[in-house]
């Protein structure tokens, strides 16, 4: 990054120099136009657009002794203009008295021939006795008393400049004065004084510092600048400007001064400083004078002055802005009117509206800057009617042309909406009984968003298709027909005793061989054949919904006719029942083996029957 | 005593099952509410087609909802495609029948509908009926069904357990029988109706009495209207418009629903 940044300066210098190599120039100065035989002069050979040139050597000149002294450089940078110039000094000392002519130079630099002006030097025989030594030692040391008021006068002087000499009546112009001074220490300069009774004069600046040539000899300039108009028509005389300062001078002599002495404001900062511990210094008041200047003050024309015109003087600019364009009916809007341009924004006053009407106007704030005035504006349209802000003009008299102009703004589109419901109903309360209430119209459009997403669910995905609700639907129906089912159940059982008694039948049955079981094993025969007997006489009346007391021998073997029972069983049941009766009178007879008989015959039997539908 | 008892069991047993299929809702995705706050946002910017990819992406993840339908009706409004925006009121329909919101843009977009408004020409109980069964989803009927079918076992039982309330419990059952057939019908009706319905998504389109473009066209159909396709064939589906006028159209120019 760095490198590619000093890369691109490099080439930016590169491309600046070969841009110049075109226009350098030759400039030849010397630092005063007359001189007394055994000083010095300075001549500088200033070469502008160019730092690569080397000394020229200078032949000899007509009635000098020329010496190099060596090259200053300097380069500047102005609004990002870069420009380089290398000067070359040389003494020049003065052989013989006469007016001499210096130059002109011609020099070879880069495949040019620059060619310089002559200048002009007078050389002066240095007076004699006392007196010709006093210019001498005055200039160099230069006391005030001792150099000749006529001296002075070139080396220090004042120079009044304006604008122009015809100016209209309250119209801006740049009052320029500048101060020359050369090879003079010079301090405590102040502001300078304009007296007069014609003109308004503003304060001067800061001022500017810088070298200027004038008649061929460079001087230190110190220029002040401001702006300035007149404040009634007519011819009046500006000036003279007067400026105050105090002029340094030495008191003696120590030293021969240099070529290079260079007074101006701290001319000892050369070798005065070496000089102060031999000599001392003094400061003389002075009072500078410049020349004075007519003017005349022009009044503005009659002919074509404008109607809306308010004195503003210049030339000038207008923009307008308004924000916001979108507004409910008296809601301000804000105008911000910039006039721009050059001219006496004094007399710059607020663009004017073409019309008022359907607005409220407030007065403007203003804020002035240094080339143009900004006006801001609050306008508050007053009903909903309105569809613009009305054309703006600004007027004034164009001082370049002699005119007077008019600087409009078209109307500015904005859109007035309607007051809010609520303040409609404030203003129009007062006659709300007179007025019928009108319809409401309600405007339409779509409902705003939904802020959740809600219940997602998969894409084609329903209830329907759901396992689990056809298992919970099959389920219930399942548990539907198991209660019926059930409920058959009981209401058969309590309505249907002989269907009840069967169900019961094999229930008891097995209760009772399970105990004719057991009081077998105990060869308990006497309780044995009692629980035989019970069991079969019960399960017989349950299974065939017959009384218990009524079965006999010979109603089994009706029932045994009746539902066809084979042969066998009815002997197995008459057998056992045999059996028990034998047993109640003699139990005695029967061994543990008939007992096993019995009770065998009796489990087949009850097997039996409930094998079979009967 | 028994009986009670045993009843107290089924309801008991009915409590458990219930949440089977009333709370069948998923568990809303992260990332896909993270996308439907995204489209909003693009929303407010009117930046309906950035909102449009947003929602559109939620359905690509294979979710939907009716407040997604909603939301992406009002994008295309917005946008001023009415036809699209229709399409999603009415899918957003199928979901939340009940929502005010809904109704109001549904309505409003519909009131947008070029040409002139086409009576019905279907009969009054059947217009009746949809009506009813337009605040009905699938889903919601489908429990509905599942809530009248079970009330019906209950009633049956209980006519089987208390002899003196049999008459009363078959009326009730036969009423509660009847609710269940018509119900069964919408459900069926709105079942059927998937991806049978369309929408017009061209601004006009003329319908006509052949399957190809230079048949003499039969009616004008206008963006939004609402139409139910009855049969396919190739680049073309014969639709029939609410006065039970067939014309045939070009499949770019519906979207069916």
């Amino acid at each position: 990054m760095k490198r590619a940044l000093s890369f691109t300066l490099f080439f930016a210098l590169f491309l600046t120099s070969v841009a110049h190599a075109s226009d350098i120039q030759l400039e030849a100065t010397v630092d005063r136009n007359k001189i007394a035989l055994g000083e010095a002069l300075q001549l500088n050979l200033t070469f502008q657009g160019t730092q690569n040139v080397s000394a020229p050597s200078i032949d000899k000149i007509e009635g000098f002794d020329a010496r190099y002294l060596g090259p200053s450089t300097m380069v500047s940078i102005v609004n990002g203009v870069v420009t380089s110039s290398i000067t070359h000094v040389y003494t020049l000392v003065p052989l013989k008295t006469g007016t001499f002519t210096v130059g002109p130079f011609s020099v070879q630099a880069q495949g040019k021939t620059l060619t310089s002006k002559p200048i002009t030097v007078e050389v002066v025989s240095a007076p004699a006795g006392g007196q010709p030594s006093a210019p001498r030692q005055a200039l160099q040391e230069p006391a005030p008393a001792k150099i000749s008021a006529e001296e002075l006068k070139d080396r220090i002087f004042l120079i009044l400049s304006i604008g122009k000499r015809k100016t209209y009546l309250s119209e801006f112009m740049p009052l320029t004065i500048k101060l020359y001074v050369n090879r003079l220490g010079v301090r405590d300069i102040q502001f300078p004084e304009i007296e007069t009774n014609d003109f308004s004069i503003e304060k001067f600046g800061q001022p500017k510092q810088y070298r200027d040539e004038f008649g061929g000899v460079l001087y230190d300039v110190i220029e002040f600048t401001t702006n300035m108009f007149g404040i009634k028509p007519g011819d009046f005389t500006l000036g003279p400007a007067k400026l105050k300062c105090n002029l340094v001078v030495r008191r003696q002599t120590q030293r021969r001064r240099t070529p290079f002495d260079d007074d101006f404001f701290s001319g000892f900062f050369n070798d005065d400083v070496f000089n102060d511990f031999f000599g001392r210094y003094e400061a003389y008041p002075l009072e500078l004078k410049s020349a004075e200047i007519p003017v005349s003050i022009l009044a503005l024309p009659q002919e074509g002055k404008l109607e809306g015109f308010d004195g503003a003087l210049g030339n000038f600019q207008l923009n307008v802005e308004a924000t916001p364009l979108e507004v409910k009916a008296g809601d301000p809007i804000t105008l911000k009117m910039t006039v721009r341009g050059e001219g006496n924004f004094d007399s710059v006053k607020v663009p004017k509206l073409q019309s008022k009407d359907g607005f409220k106007v407030y007065d403007p704030q203003v804020k002035q800057g240094k080339n143009e005035k900004i006006f801001e504006q609050v306008v508050i349209p007053e009903s909903e009617k309105i569809t613009s802000i009305p054309q703006i003009n600004f007027s004034f008299f164009n001082t370049s042309t002699g005119q007077y102009q008019v600087l409009t703004h078209e109307p500015i589109h904005i859109t007035v909406g309607k007051v809010e419901e609520s303040q409609q109903k404030l203003i129009e309360l007062p006659q709300a009984q007179i007025k019928p209430a009108q319809k409401e119209k309600l405007g339409r459009d779509i409902i705003y968003l939904k802020n959740s997403p809600g219940k997602l669910r998969k894409i084609g995905y329903y209830l329907y298709q759901s396992f689990s609700f056809w298992l919970f639907q099959i389920l219930s129906f399942i548990l539907f027909i198991g209660v019926v089912l059930f409920n058959f159940k009981q209401q058969k059982l309590k309505s249907d005793t002989r269907y009840a008694r069967r169900l019961r039948a094999p229930t008891k049955a097995k209760k009772g061989i399970q105990e004719s079981d057991k009081l077998l094993r105990e060869g308990k025969t006497q309780e044995f054949f009692d629980a035989v007997f019970k069991t079969i006489r019960g399960y017989l009346a349950d299974r065939f919904h017959l009384p218990s007391g009524g079965i006999t021998a010979i109603t089994v073997e009706e029932i045994a006719s009746e539902k066809g029972l084979p042969q066998e069983v009815l002997d197995k049941i008459k057998k056992i029942f045999a059996d028990c009766d034998m047993a109640r009178y003699a139990p005695g007879q029967f061994g543990q083996k008939e007992l096993q008989d019995v009770f065998q015959a009796l489990k087949e039997v009850i097997d039996y029957l409930e094998k079979q539908k009967i | 005593m028994k009986v009670r008892s045993r009843l107290s069991k089924i309801f008991v047993l009915a409590i458990f099952f219930l949440p089977f299929f009333v709370k069948i809702s998923f568990a809303s995705n992260i990332q896909d509410a993270g996308a439907f706050n995204r489209a909003n946002v693009y929303y407010e910017q009117a930046n309906y087609d950035e909102a449009i990819k947003q929602y559109d992406g939620i359905l690509k993840s294979g979710w939907e909802s009716g407040n997604l339908y909603y939301n992406l009706g009002n994008c295309y409004f917005k946008k001023g495609e009415l036809g699209k925006a229709i399409l999603n009121y009415e899918k957003a329909r199928r979901f939340i029948p009940l929502d005010k919101d809904l109704e109001s843009n549904y309505e409003h977009a519909r009131s947008l509908i070029q040409g002139a408004e086409i009576t019905s020409k279907k009969s009054f109980l059947s217009r009746m009926l949809s009506s009813v069964f337009e605040k009905f989803t699938v889903d919601s009927l489908t429990i509905l069904l599942s809530i009248l079918y079970i009330l019906i076992l209950i009633i049956v039982l209980l006519g089987f357990f208390f002899r003196q309330f049999k008459k009363q419990a078959l009326v009730f059952s036969i009423i509660l029988g009847l609710f269940f057939i018509v119900s069964l019908v919408g459900l069926k009706g709105q079942v059927s109706s998937f991806n049978k319905e369309a929408i017009i998504v061209v601004e006009q389109i003329d319908a006509k009495f052949e399957p190809m473009e230079k048949a003499t066209t039969y009616f004008t159909l206008y963006e939004g209207m609402k139409v139910e396709v009855a049969e396919s064939r190739d680049n073309w589906h014969k639709v029939k418009r609410q006065d039970n006028k067939s014309g045939w159209v070009e499949n770019s120019t519906l979207a069916i629903f």
